[in-house]
């Protein structure tokens, strides 16, 4: 049950990642309204030709890849977990993956934001070029989260160790 | 490893099959299989009592030791 929930929070993740952001530039309208919220650049003249956008998006799908991998994951581990595969190398591979994807995403986060200012604001005169450093709270819970899955991940790894030995004994 | 599984030795004085041990003591053929073969890291002492009770043996009659036997292995 819990396995079929996580999988299907995946799922649902894994179409918003690629939803939302096919959404949202593809509409100027969009692409500055959540450049002002979200991005840091309400005080910036913002270019929307196409180039601009598609170099934005381009930028902006490098914490989408990263989260459609740790979902990738995440989606794989929990099958096999519900398939009572909890204590393989394999399921422990994927919680690693899972936490190195985490932990990719503070950098992958605030590079995004900054090469997608760098994309909206590339052809405004000099000085007027946007480059935004911009690190959230969820930067800091991915790193938070990433470095606990990696030592569960860790944990794990000596319980499947454990394991293997317990099996040995008749 | 140079302790010897005797298990077959003491099944074929008491003649009783392997599924019929494997029956009463509660663990699958295929244990029992390896078990036999010495294919195993350890025998737990719950598992060595029902043998035991079962076969009416010593554990020294399951087990044996043999210097230099399948030294590496």
């Amino acid at each position: 049950m819990l396995s079929r929930c996580v999988r299907a929070l995946c799922a649902l993740g894994a179409l918003c990642l690629i939803a939302l952001p096919t959404f949202v530039w593809s509409s100027p309208e969009w692409i500055a309204q959540t450049a002002a919220s979200q991005w840091g650049l309400a005080s910036h003249a913002l270019r929307l030709g196409l180039h601009n956008r598609l170099l934005g998006a381009a930028a902006s799908m490098l914490p989408a890849l990263v989260a459609l991998f740790v979902l990738w994951q995440l989606w794989w581990l929990f099958g096999a977990y519900g398939q009572g595969r909890i204590f393989t190398p394999a399921s422990v591979l994927r919680l690693k993956r899972v936490a190195q994807g985490m932990l990719c995403l503070p950098l992958a986060q605030p590079l995004s934001v900054a090469l997608v200012g760098l994309a909206l604001t590339m052809d405004n005169p000099s000085g007027e070029r946007a480059l935004i450093l911009n690190v959230q709270w969820h930067d800091y819970l991915a790193l938070l989260f990433g470095l606990i899955m990696l030592a569960i991940a860790s944990v794990m790894g000596e319980a499947v160790r454990v394991a293997d030995e317990n099996a040995g004994f008749i | 490893m140079p302790i010897i599984v005797t298990l077959d030795v003491m099944l074929a004085r008491r003649k009783m099959r392997s599924r019929e041990l494997a029956e009463r003591i509660g663990i699958t053929e295929a244990n029992l299989s390896l078990l036999k073969s010495g294919k195993v890291r350890g025998v737990r002492f719950d598992t060595l009592q029902q043998i035991c009770e079962v076969l009416q043996c010593q554990p020294g009659d399951l087990l044996s030791y043999e210097p230099g036997a399948g030294d590496g292995g």
